[in-house]
């Protein structure tokens, strides 16, 4: 090896020698952690089989009366923006005119409601679920680890993700996922490949993050139908360069859909280097591609109210922990601090 | 295995793992450059090492052990999230407290990032800063020595380059 090479890299990587230290866990509960595992099961365990029990209990006698919704209705988070809390999924009101509601007490990452909002799509580190957003705590597993993205096909009967560079769909009682478009094997595992995968309001067209390759041109936005033909890219890394005057490697991903399904919000981010980022429309025809709103939002997600009349955003200014609200336009802004611990996940209620 | 055999594998690992948590923390920063991240895979990497402990017993250099170890939880965290890390941990590296991995360092790992595959950043760090040498490298990953030489050569040729830019 070339000496001067071998140099002048170590030299190079001396400042990750200074990387300040990360923590662990105190060292009695490391020690514990296998015996926490193995309790934690068991009372899980337990805690399953009396409730097992009592809902027998119940079943059989005549005089219990029916089970009307132990933790209310869908509609009680109509309207309301469901986040991650600090004991489970929680969906609070945006105006603060109705108090918070847990949908569910296990721990998750919103991503999207069903048309109707009687499920919710969540990701874990071990998968994807769809959730009862009642309160009832019903849950199916439907993907694996290893997604980010998703959505409710209208009719809420099955979920279109993206997962192994690929995008798939899945019936929300589970069972094999069938894919609809796949990226090579090669982009999949040494590139992101197809990511995303976010179906329109108007269940025709799926919009899926593209990264092929290492070229900065390699990253683009492309839309198919929902059976996976037609597909045709909607914004191109030289559009977003021209429009933005970003250089280098960007991130470039799709936000959210218009509530009409008319056009799409965008997000351009420089990998490398600086803290800009862009915020851009297109229409669904990428024919009119242009900047939303005013130049300060940089988002890390977004979400269109079912209603038709504003966005929300997370990540804008995270050192604020807020979700800000804004219309259509992008003109008009207001911040709202969601309860709990602040997470760039959320989602919007029917 | 008796009491006291474990007991001493035990603190073997144990022992260990405290003489070598700030480097496999900084290794752990350097390759998902996400401190929180980084702080569950020390913490992954920790479990899995006292739940192989056993292993600890036929292991010559438990050090470069661990590091494999730590090096396997980093390349399948990337594997696992890349995309999702990528677009949402870029932004919320921009929040004031604390930094991702403070500059100077974070534009050694962007230039990493750049350049190398996971696989060859892991090599590179653990090379580099860490100091461990191709035997090490070699006996942590399956391969040969010669190999990790070679790998070991081209990725610094590559990076000296971009470094010489």
């Amino acid at each position: 090896m070339s000496s001067r090479d071998e140099q002048t890299v170590r030299a190079f990587l001396a400042p990750l020698r200074t990387i300040p230290p990360v923590t662990r866990r105190p060292r009695e509960l490391q020690r514990r952690v296998p015996q926490l595992v193995a309790l934690a099961a068991i009372a899980v365990g337990a805690f399953a089989l009396l409730a097992l029990v009592a809902l027998l209990a119940a079943h059989r006698s005549p005089s219990t009366p029916p089970p009307t919704h132990p933790a209310g209705h869908p509609a009680r988070t109509s309207g309301m923006i469901a986040v991650s809390g600090e004991h489970g999924v929680i969906a609070f009101d945006p105006a603060h005119r109705r108090p918070p509601v847990t949908i569910t007490s296990q721990p998750g990452s919103p991503l999207a409601f069903s048309a109707d909002g009687t499920n919710l799509l969540v990701v874990r580190t071990d998968g994807l679920y769809v959730i009862s957003a009642d309160g009832i705590e019903r849950e199916t597993k439907v993907a694996a680890a290893g997604t980010a993205g998703g959505s409710f096909t209208p009719d809420g009967a099955a979920v279109i993700y993206g997962a192994k560079g690929s995008i798939w769909r899945v019936a929300i009682s589970g069972g094999p996922a069938t894919t609809i478009a796949w990226s090579s094997k090669y982009a999949a595992k040494t590139f992101p490949g197809f990511t995303g995968g976010q179906l329109s309001p108007d269940g025709t067209t799926i919009v899926y993050d593209r990264a092929t390759g290492i070229h900065p041109s390699d990253q683009s936005i492309w839309l198919m139908d929902t059976n996976g033909r037609n597909r045709r890219p909607l914004v191109s890394y030289q559009q977003v360069a021209a429009l933005t005057g970003f250089t280098g490697q960007l991130d470039i991903f799709a936000l959210a859909w218009y509530p009409d399904s008319s056009r799409l919000l965008v997000i351009a981010a420089p990998m490398l280097h600086g803290p800009d980022c862009a915020v851009l429309s297109v229409s669904r025809d990428g024919s009119d591609l242009r900047r939303f709103g005013p130049t300060d939002i940089c988002p890390a997600r977004a979400a269109a109210e079912p209603g038709g009349s504003h966005f929300a955003f997370t990540g804008l200014d995270p050192r604020h922990d807020t979700i800000t609200i804004t219309t259509l336009d992008g003109q008009t802004t207001e911040n709202v601090k969601p309860p709990g611990a602040y997470e760039p996940f959320f989602t919007w209620a029917p | 295995m008796s009491v006291s055999a474990e007991s001493d594998l035990t603190g073997r690992v144990e022992a260990a793992f405290l003489a070598n948590e700030r480097q496999l923390g900084r290794f752990l920063v350097a390759m998902v450059r996400d401190r929180a991240l980084a702080e569950d895979l020390l913490q992954e990497t920790f479990v899995a090492a006292f739940n192989a402990r056993g292993k600890a017993a036929s292991v010559e250099n438990v050090d470069a052990w661990l590091f494999g170890i730590a090096r396997h939880r980093a390349l399948a965290s990337l594997r696992r999230t890349r995309r999702m890390r990528r677009a949402v941990g870029r932004l919320w590296e921009r929040r004031d407290d604390p930094p991702a991995a403070p500059d100077p360092a974070g534009e050694v790992i962007d230039v990493l990032d750049r350049v190398l595959s996971p696989d060859d950043r892991s090599l590179v760090v653990l090379r580099y800063v860490h100091d461990l040498d191709s035997t090490e490298l070699a006996a942590l990953t399956g391969r040969s020595a010669v190999a990790i030489r070679k790998r070991l050569e081209r990725a610094c040729a590559r990076l000296a380059r971009e470094i010489e830019r």
